[in-house]
C-alpha cells in the first residue's frame, strides 16, 4: 500500500495569436515552436508509456486559447509550412555539416525529429491536435481541466462578470471538444481572488490550485499545510502547490534543467551560422531569430559551448529522474509519519518547461513515471479528482489572495510598466455588461456585434500581455494587442449604442479575432442565470 | 492646443515644445515616446484653458473634453483600420477603483468628469489650486474599534491619475475616497471606490479546535513547504530566461557552429573575432545524370548544374565527384582536394 500521492500538474497556455492579415507573423512562431518542441513530445511520450502497459494519472490544463489554436485551419497548415521549412533546413544542415561527425549526427535528430513530426501532425491526427489528447483522457490517463477563457487574471478584474464570462466561455469551450465538463480548472496565473470560488461552482468545478501560501495562510488554520487540499465555503477544493518539488525543476539556480549535459538553449543556428545561408530560415525582414536546431549543450558557465552529447542528456534525465523520485519518497514517508492521513504532493509546472525550454524535460518525464510504477511502492501518482474520491472529507479554510507571480501575489502584472491597462480593460467590461443588459435577445447583425464586442474584451484580458510589458521582451506586440481589442470594443461599443454598425470592419474583426466561434455575449449580462449543468450536458451531447 | 496635435507633429517640434513647456526629455526618446510625453501636458493646459474660458464669461458653453476615441472612429470608420488605436486618456466620468497589489501595497487610479473639473477649477481659481486628496479608509481598523481615526489623507498631484498606497498592513479592508478641501477645510468626497481586502502574510491566528494541529508541527509543515520564502515562481524562470535572451541576442549572435576559432573569453574587455571557412561546391552535367559527391547522390537542377555547401573543418577533404549518363555508359569523376589551417594569432 501507497503511502502517499504525488500529482503531476501540466499548465498548458499560449496566448490567442493568430494574424491571417500577414503572410508571416513573427509571434505565431510562439505556437508552432510549442508544437514541435513540447506537445507533440509529450503526446508521444504519453501514448507510448500507454502503449507499454505503464498506468499513471497525470493532470494537464489546456487554455481555451491553445486549444482554439489547435483547432484553426489557417494555423494548422500554416504549422506545416513552418515545418516544411524546418526539415528543408535540416536536410541542408546534413549536407554542410558532413565533415563534423558530432554536428552531423544532431543534423540527422533533427531531421527525423521533425519529419517525424510531421507524419504525426498530419497523418497521424489529421492536423487536429486535440483528438490525442481527448483520447488519452477517454483511456484513462489524463485528467484535462480547464483554465480562464483568455487566461485573464482574476484577482485584477474588477467586475465578477468578467471572471464568470472567462470560467462560463472556458468551461463551454472545454466541453464542446471533450465530451465532458472539466473536473477541475488551473486559475491563470495560479491567481486565486477569495470570493471566485463561488464562481467556479456554478460551473461545476470541483477543484482549482493555488500557490503554497494561498493554502498555508488560508483561515482557519489549515491542519495539513499543502499536503492536503482545504475546501471553500462552496465545496469547491483548494490544492496548495509544493514548492519543493517546484524548486528542484524550476529554480534557474539549482534546477534540473541548468545541467552541463542538456541542450543549450541559446545557441541556436538561427544566429550561429552565416547570413546568406540562414537568410531563408529567419524572418522575412532579416531579423536572426530561432530556427529550434541548436548543436550545443550547456556546458558551464563560459561562452565555450561544447557539442551537444543526445546519449549523455538522456542519461542525465534517467538520473534527474531517479532524484526526483528519491526525493519525493523521503518526502512522503516523512510526512505521513507526522501526518496521520496519506499526503499529496502537488507539483504544477508550465507545460512549455518540457521540450521548448528544457529540451530533455519530455524524456524526464517519461523516465520519472515509468520509475513510479515499476521501482517503488511509497507513492503512487494521481489526480486532485482521484483525492476527492479517495478523501472526500476535508477540511473547510478561506484560501488566501495568491499567485504564483514573483513576490506571490499580484505585483507581477501591477506594476509601473503595466498598471495603465486596468482602467481601460475595467471600462470595457463594465460596458459589456451595460451592452448586454440593454440588449437581452439581439439578433442579426446586432447580434454579431455584441458577439464580436465579447470576443474584444476576452482577448484584451489575457495576462500574457501585461507579462510582457514587465518582462521587457516583444512589448511593443503586447501593447498593440492591448490597444487593439481595446481600440476595437470601444468602436463597436459606439456603433452598437448609435445604431450605425459597420458590417465590412465587423466581418474583418470576425475573421482576425475569431476565438469562440459559438460564443454568445449574453453571459455578461448582470443578471445571467446560465443553468450552466443543463446547458454543459446539451454541449457535451 | 488639442492632445491630438502632437501625433502630426515631427520630432523636431516635438522637442521644441517640450523645451516651450519645461518638459524633461532624454536624447534617446523615439517620437512616440516625446508624444506620450508631452500628452498630459498638453491636456493639463487644455483642461485651464478651457476652465479660464468659462470663468471669462459665456457659461453656456461647457468645455468639452477631446473625446479622441469618439473622434478616431469616426474618421477610421470608412476605411476600416489602419496603424494603431490611441487609447482615451479619460472616460469622462468620476470614478475611483482600488485594487490590490500584495499584503503591503493597494493601487488606485482615478478619472473626473470634465465637467466636475471645469467647476473645481472655477471654484478654486485653476485647477492646478483645486487641493486634491485621497481619503484611505482602513475599515478593518473601523470595525474593531481602535482608536484614532480609521483613515489617512494623501494629497494628489493634479497631473497623477493613479497611485501606489502603502498601507503596511497585511489582511485589512481598505477603501479609498477621492476629493477635495473645501475652502473651510472640510473633506468633499468626490467619489468612492471599490472595498479591497490586503492577503495576509503570514499563517491564520484563528485555529478551529477540532482540527488543531500541534503549532511545531504546523511550523516544520510550514517550513516543509517552503514557507520559509518564496519567489522561486514559475515565472520567475521564465523571466530569468528571458533575460539571458534578451542579452544574448544582443551581444553573442555572430559566432559559428563549425571548428570556432576564437570566443570572447569572458570578463575580459568587449573586443573579440570570430571566423569560420566554408565551402561551396558546385559543377554542372547532363540534367538527366547521376551525380554523387563523396559517393553520396546530390539532386541536379533543371538546367543539370548543381551547388553544396559545407561546413570547412581545419585538415584535407578530398571530394570526389561521379557523374553517370542516364543510359549507365559514360562515368566521369572528378576529384578536388581542399585543405584548411587556422592559425589564431595572439592578442596584442
Amino acid at each position: 500500500m501507497e503511502q502517499g500521492y504525488l500529482a503531476l500538474v501540466l499548465h498548458a497556455h499560449l496566448p490567442y495569436v493568430r494574424h491571417p492579415e500577414h503572410e508571416k507573423f513573427l509571434e505565431e512562431d510562439w505556437f508552432y515552436e510549442a508544437v514541435t518542441e513540447t506537445y507533440i513530445p509529450l503526446l508521444k511520450v504519453f501514448e507510448k508509456l500507454a502503449e507499454d502497459g505503464v498506468k499513471y494519472r497525470l493532470t494537464i490544463s489546456l487554455t481555451p486559447t491553445l486549444l482554439s489554436m489547435f483547432s484553426d485551419p489557417l494555423l494548422q497548415n500554416r504549422y506545416i509550412r513552418h515545418l516544411e521549412k524546418l526539415i528543408d533546413l535540416a536536410e541542408k544542415e546534413l549536407v554542410r555539416t558532413r565533415w563534423l561527425p558530432e554536428f552531423h549526427e544532431l543534423a540527422r535528430m533533427y531531421r527525423d525529429l521533425f519529419t517525424s513530426s510531421r507524419w504525426y501532425f498530419v497523418e497521424k491526427y489529421g492536423k487536429n491536435l486535440v483528438t490525442p489528447f481527448r483520447r488519452l483522457q477517454e483511456e484513462g490517463f489524463l485528467e484535462i481541466i480547464t483554465c480562464g477563457a483568455t487566461h485573464a487574471y482574476f484577482p485584477l478584474m474588477l467586475h465578477r462578470e468578467g471572471v464568470r464570462a472567462q470560467i462560463h466561455y472556458a468551461v463551454e469551450y472545454h466541453t464542446r471538444l471533450f465530451h465532458r465538463p472539466p473536473q477541475g480548472i488551473w486559475l491563470p496565473e495560479c491567481g486565486y481572488n477569495p470570493g471566485d470560488n463561488e464562481i467556479l461552482r456554478r460551473y461545476g468545478l470541483r477543484f482549482f490550485f493555488t500557490d503554497a501560501h494561498g493554502i498555508l495562510h488560508a483561515s482557519p488554520r489549515p491542519k495539513y499545510g499543502v499536503f492536503a487540499p482545504v475546501y471553500c465555503p462552496s465545496g469547491v477544493a483548494a490544492f496548495g502547490r509544493d514548492l519543493e518539488s517546484s524548486k528542484q525543476v524550476w529554480s534557474a539556480r539549482e534546477g534540473y534543467p541548468g545541467d552541463h549535459d542538456y541542450r543549450e538553449f541559446y545557441r541556436d543556428i538561427g544566429f550561429d551560422l552565416e547570413y546568406d545561408y540562414i537568410r531563408p530560415y529567419i524572418h522575412p525582414n532579416g531579423l536572426r531569430i530561432n530556427t529550434g536546431i541548436k548543436y550545443y549543450r550547456v556546458t558551464g558557465p563560459t561562452h565555450e559551448k561544447q557539442p551537444y552529447i543526445p546519449a549523455r542528456a538522456r542519461e542525465k534525465a534517467a538520473v534527474h529522474a531517479g532524484n526526483f523520485m528519491f526525493n519525493r519518497t523521503k518526502q512522503i514517508e516523512y510526512l505521513a509519519s507526522i501526518l496521520d492521513r496519506r499526503p499529496f504532493v502537488v507539483s504544477p509546472y508550465d507545460a512549455e518547461l518540457f521540450g521548448h525550454w528544457w529540451f530533455e524535460g519530455p524524456q524526464w518525464l517519461d523516465f520519472l513515471i515509468r520509475k513510479i510504477y515499476y521501482d517503488q511502492k511509497t507513492i503512487k501518482l494521481i489526480t486532485p479528482g482521484d483525492y476527492l474520491e479517495i478523501y472526500p472529507k476535508n477540511q473547510v479554510c478561506l484560501p488566501s489572495l495568491s499567485s504564483w507571480g514573483y513576490k506571490g501575489f499580484n505585483e507581477v502584472w501591477l506594476e509601473g510598466s503595466n498598471d495603465w491597462i486596468y482602467r481601460h480593460l475595467h471600462q470595457i467590461t463594465r460596458r459589456m455588461i451595460e451592452l448586454a443588459d440593454r440588449f437581452p435577445c439581439a439578433s442579426g447583425l446586432l447580434q454579431r456585434a455584441l458577439n464580436q464586442a465579447a470576443r474584444e474584451v476576452l482577448l484584451a484580458h489575457s495576462s500574457d500581455w501585461a507579462f510582457i510589458m514587465k518582462t521587457g521582451t516583444m512589448v511593443q506586440y503586447a501593447v498593440k494587442r492591448t490597444k487593439d481589442h481595446i481600440g476595437r470594443f470601444l468602436r463597436l461599443y459606439d456603433e452598437i449604442t448609435g445604431g450605425r454598425i459597420n458590417e465590412e470592419w465587423l466581418a474583418d474583426l470576425e475573421e482576425k479575432d475569431n476565438i469562440f466561434p459559438e460564443l454568445d455575449y449574453r453571459v455578461y449580462a448582470s443578471h445571467h442565470n446560465a443553468g450552466w449543468a443543463e446547458n454543459m450536458v446539451a454541449v457535451a451531447q | 492646443m488639442n492632445p491630438d496635435e502632437l501625433e502630426k507633429m515631427s520630432k523636431k517640434e516635438l522637442l521644441s515644445l517640450a523645451r516651450e513647456r519645461k518638459v524633461k526629455t532624454e536624447s534617446t526618446m523615439t517620437r512616440e515616446e516625446l508624444v506620450e510625453k508631452l500628452r498630459s501636458v498638453v491636456l493639463q493646459n487644455e483642461i485651464s484653458r478651457l476652465v479660464q474660458e468659462k470663468t471669462a464669461g459665456s457659461p453656456e458653453q461647457l468645455p468639452s473634453f477631446p473625446a479622441q476615441g469618439e473622434k478616431q472612429t469616426i474618421t477610421k470608420e470608412k476605411r476600416l483600420e489602419q496603424g494603431e488605436f490611441e487609447l482615451p486618456l479619460s472616460y469622462q466620468e468620476t470614478v475611483i477603483v482600488l485594487l490590490v497589489r500584495d499584503p503591503y501595497w493597494i493601487y488606485t487610479y482615478w478619472d473626473f468628469h470634465p465637467q466636475l473639473q471645469a467647476e473645481l477649477a472655477q471654484l478654486f481659481h485653476g485647477w492646478e489650486k483645486v487641493p486634491l486628496a485621497l481619503r484611505v479608509h482602513n475599515l478593518s481598523r473601523a470595525k474593531s474599534g481602535a482608536g484614532g481615526p480609521g483613515y489617512y489623507d494623501i494629497s494628489i498631484n493634479h497631473a497623477a491619475n493613479n497611485w501606489y498606497i502603502n498601507v503596511g498592513e497585511a489582511g485589512k479592508e481598505y477603501q479609498v475616497e477621492l476629493g477635495y478641501y473645501d475652502p473651510g477645510g472640510i473633506f468633499r468626497v468626490l467619489a468612492r471606490s471599490n472595498r479591497v481586502t490586503t492577503p495576509p502574510d503570514r499563517i491564520s491566528d484563528l485555529v478551529d479546535e477540532e482540527w488543531m494541529i500541534v503549532e511545531e508541527d504546523f511550523r516544520r509543515l510550514y517550513r516543509l513547504a517552503g514557507g520559509a520564502g518564496w519567489g522561486e515562481s514559475s515565472v520567475e524562470l521564465v523571466e530569468s530566461l528571458l533575460k539571458r535572451l534578451e542579452k544574448e541576442a544582443g551581444s553573442g549572435a555572430v559566432s559559428s557552429i563549425s571548428s570556432p576559432a576564437g570566443y570572447p573569453p569572458p570578463g575580459a574587455r568587449r573586443f573579440w573575432l570570430v571566423l569560420d571557412a566554408e565551402l561551396i561546391v558546385y559543377g554542372a552535367t547532363e540534367p538527366d545524370a547521376l551525380l554523387t559527391v563523396q559517393g553520396r547522390p546530390v539532386k541536379l537542377r533543371p538546367d543539370g548544374t548543381f551547388t553544396l555547401r559545407m561546413a570547412l573543418p581545419d585538415g584535407t577533404q578530398s571530394i570526389p565527384v561521379t557523374a553517370q549518363s542516364a543510359d549507365g555508359i559514360d562515368t566521369i569523376t572528378i576529384t578536388t582536394n581542399v585543405s584548411r589551417h587556422t592559425h589564431q594569432g595572439e592578442k596584442i
